[in-house]
């Protein structure tokens, strides 16, 4: 515990409560996201981690049927006072199903500078793109060819492709929800030793109910369960856990 | 049983053709109907404007080989000038209302009010044509009469067909905003039909990369619903093509005489059938019923290759390209 006081926290959640007319999603939510580190939200479908992710970088705002309270600091500021669109580019989130646009691969990386009207000469583009094609580990398997289409890619390198295109933008944390679930073995195993690479640069977040990636990547991992934050430790300390919660959580997800 | 399964099948089969066979035996007989007209008028049909019945009451002649009251004469271009004009400004002002509706329903609106304003706008397409001609005479035409064609004649008169007289509030204008009402629910539906195709996922990855939802509205539109933007506004364009009563009602139903500014009353082909049915089944000579059967056949053509092009092009589908994963 002593170790973990001189971490940096990024992201603090405080009583975060997430709830539409007919049911509650998130009941009071209290964790922290450590600077530099892979911080793993675990827990059975439906429990409420996507929710999460989308209230960090406000993506629930767009659903206004949707109810928020509680407070979320983002290096210290309340998420609310940020404008969305730089929040959303410091805090990139990368989906569960690979959702790369109907557009060549450079597109794909360029379109979120693009879109915040980042001015740049043709050479500076570049520059920018391939080197985040590169962090996400897929220039050299495209082989320098970035006018494919994105959708075009497998699975496993159209999920990297949107994690190049979240990089692009210098985000401070990169957020995955269940980023490997719709992918096979071998794409899987590419993007854990990613995940490994990325945390050097960038804070993650990563959402998933796979206990076999967490006891890979994870550093901090956080127990949710229907809605409400049961409990956290740091990698080995997690799955020692002697509360019933999570060995109970851990029995079913083995 | 076994007997009872192959009458069920054998009419099953039989009501599946009804629908081709409707079609095809509509635009046979009304084809046959005009077939003394193509005789008498020849190419002459779509090269002039005036629409004469002739005298009835004296003998017929015979021209081309087909009997004619004498003085006869028909030719479709008024008529065709006005549904190609009422229908144009039909769109212009249909289009850029729909589509506006669409991005603010979909991108704007909570899902509730989506909901509710969706169904509104299906409502609307439900309301019978007649209806919005009694609204177009009794409370369009004299807007337009009083206040807005007046106030156009004195400030847009530099514009060709701009200036002029304003006789009543029937014609052009009446007839394309009432037309507009009627397909705007038309465009509306295939558009956002398009947009809810796009998935999830493509829309929030597009916000989360820090687009603004004008942004996500322009990408979508761009990448997504080009080919249904043009489809449904061609399947609009197909209903205002053919549409009749409330048209028949608010465009002044000239017959012979050619518009001579945007506020000149105009006639189309629709309505010119409705109005001339009358004293044409008169004719002993079958002769005046060949010509509107002709009219008949040029508006189906016309309106059926429309329809036909445009659910091809919107149900070329948004997303292609993408399910590829």
């Amino acid at each position: 515990m002593e170790e973990k006081n001189k971490v940096e926290k990024i992201i603090e959640i405080g009583s975060l409560r997430v709830e539409t007319k007919s049911k509650v999603i998130l009941d009071g939510v209290d964790l922290n996201i450590f600077k530099n580190n892979v911080n793993t939200i675990v827990g059975p479908s439906g429990s409420g981690k996507s929710t999460l992710l989308k209230a960090l970088n406000r993506l629930l705002d767009l659903d206004q049927s949707m109810r928020i309270s509680g407070d979320i600091l983002f290096e210290k500021r309340n998420v609310r006072d940020i404008d969305p669109v730089e929040l959303r580019r410091q805090v990139g989130l990368v989906f569960q199903k690979p959702n790369p646009f109907p557009m060549s691969v450079y597109d794909n990386v360029a379109f979120g500078l693009r879109v915040q009207g980042v001015k740049l000469k043709k050479e500076d583009m570049d520059r920018l793109v391939s080197q985040a094609l590169g962090d996400a580990d897929l220039f050299e398997e495209l082989g320098g060819n970035l006018k494919q289409m994105g959708t075009s890619l497998s699975g496993g390198q159209q999920q990297r492709l949107c994690i190049a295109r979240a990089l692009v933008l210098g985000p401070k944390v990169l957020m995955f929800d269940e980023p490997t679930s719709a992918l096979d073995p071998i794409a899987k195993g590419k993007i854990v030793d990613l995940i490994r690479a990325l945390k050097q640069k960038f804070t993650v977040v990563l959402v998933t109910h796979d206990m076999g990636l967490t006891r890979k990547v994870s550093d901090y991992t956080n127990l949710i369960y229907e809605g409400k934050f049961i409990a956290k430790g740091t990698g080995a300390e997690f799955f020692e856990s002697e509360m019933e919660e999570v060995k109970e959580f851990l029995s079913e997800a083995d | 049983m076994k007997v009872a399964n192959k009458i069920f099948n054998f009419s099953t089969f039989l009501m599946a053709i009804v629908p081709a066979v409707a079609l095809i035996s509509i635009f046979y007989f009304v084809f046959n109907e005009s077939l003394p007209l193509w005789r008498f008028s020849g190419f002459s049909f779509f090269t002039t404007y005036l629409w004469d019945p002739g005298f009835q009451y004296q003998p017929p002649i015979l021209v081309h080989g087909v009997l004619a009251p004498p003085g006869a004469q028909f030719g479709l271009d008024l008529f065709l000038l006005g549904t190609i004009s009422t229908s144009l400004l039909a769109i212009i002002i249909a289009f850029p209302i729909s589509f506006l509706i669409t991005i603010n329903v979909e991108l704007y609106l909570p899902s509730r009010i989506k909901k509710f304003m969706i169904s509104m706008i299906e409502l609307f397409a439900g309301i019978p044509s007649v209806v919005y001609g009694l609204w177009g005479i009794v409370v369009l035409e004299p807007i337009l009469f009083k206040n807005v064609e007046p106030w156009m004649a004195r400030h847009l008169s530099f514009i060709p067909g701009f200036g002029g007289e304003v006789y009543s509030g029937a014609g052009l204008v009446a007839s394309g905003i009432i037309l507009s009402f009627m397909i705007i629910p038309i465009i509306t539906s295939v558009i956002v039909n398009s947009f809810d195709s796009v998935p999830k996922e493509v829309k929030e990855g597009l916000f989360s990369l820090g687009a603004t939802r004008w942004e996500v509205g322009k990408y979508l539109t761009t990448r997504f619903s080009r080919s249904s933007m043009v489809g449904g506004t061609l399947l609009g364009l197909g209903r205002a093509l053919g549409e009749t009563m409330a048209v028949l009602m608010v465009s002044g139903a000239i017959v012979n005489t050619l518009p001579t500014s945007f506020y000149s009353a105009t006639n189309t082909m629709a309505a010119a059938i409705t109005s001339l049915l009358d004293s044409a089944l008169t004719d002993s000579t079958r002769m005046d019923l060949a010509a509107l059967a002709a009219l008949a056949v040029v508006l189906m053509g016309i309106s059926l290759g429309v329809s036909l092009v445009g659910r091809k092009i919107a149900g070329r589908g948004a997303l292609r390209g993408y399910e590829s994963d």
